[in-house]
């Protein structure tokens, strides 16, 4: 299969994160991954995104949010990096789900989880002033072959 | 985000026209649904079939709306994909909001 390295940026803002998401989702679409894999790439990649802008930039535009897609021979990797305020720590954790009461359920709070639960590694490192979220997936097996 | 709406029978019945329910869009939504529930709206057909992406800012709104009818109405959520429900299954909101296939499943829900 092809291999390749491509870097997307977008300024922190919200309004912004769709074009991050749809070109992941298109990268994954011509690998190929299937529609549920490319959508589990896709929402990894915006939640991570999303936390990048919320947290790290407290919603301030202006800087840079940089998405380094690495196509290798058996997985996909996406490197989240910014140089905003690092997190202090990686809780995952899916909020307490009680159907009975709706009125205990979270807001927020799911956004880790879904990116640990969508992709076969996580992982949060500190390089320099830039902070980088890698988030890995497998590519089927079917794909890491040549045809 | 656009909404389309229409009444049938007391029950409310809104079409999210957008692809996205995302961090960008889910306050308009918010702020068009909360309009929609101080309106007298309490009984809601959500039709969600257009949707092609949700994150969990937009399950936060769903969820938001949820409480927002707890105690007072009733929501039904319809015509979810299944990438878009595949985040409600694992989140395990799908065991909190009642998920029908499609509008009419979602009337007939609502009707009883």
């Amino acid at each position: 299969m092809r291999t390749g390295v491509v870097t997307l940026t977008i300024d922190s803002q919200l309004d912004h994160v769709f074009l991050i998401g749809q070109a992941i989702n298109t990268i994954c679409a011509a690998i190929p991954l299937s529609e549920q894999a490319a959508y589990e790439a896709e929402v990894s990649v915006v939640e991570a995104v999303n936390n990048v802008i919320e947290h790290a930039y407290g919603n301030q535009p202006g800087h840079p949010v940089e998405v380094v897609v690495t196509v290798g021979e058996g997985n996909i990797t996406f490197q989240v990096c910014d140089h905003g305020v690092p997190r202090k720590r990686m809780r995952v954790r899916l909020p307490e789900v009680n159907r009975r009461n709706p009125h205990t359920l979270a807001e927020r709070g799911r956004g880790l989880f879904i990116m640990q639960a969508f992709t076969d590694q996580l992982r949060y490192d500190r390089d320099g002033d830039r902070n980088v979220l890698t988030l890995v997936k497998r590519l089927p097996e079917t794909q890491r072959r040549d045809p | 985000m656009e909404l389309e709406h229409r009444v049938d029978d007391d029950i409310l019945v809104v079409r999210l026209v957008e692809k996205r329910l995302d961090a960008r869009s889910v306050s308009s939504f918010r702020e068009k649904m909360n309009e929609f529930i101080t309106a007298g709206y309490h009984r809601i057909a959500l039709d969600i079939s257009p949707i092609e992406f949700v994150d969990s800012s937009g399950l936060g709104a769903l969820v938001a709306l949820l409480k927002r009818l707890s105690g007072q109405g009733d929501l039904v959520v319809c015509g979810a994909r299944e990438t878009v429900m595949s985040m409600f299954k694992l989140t395990r909101l799908d065991k909190v909001f009642h998920m029908a296939t499609g509008v009419e499943g979602a009337r007939a829900a609502l009707a009883k």
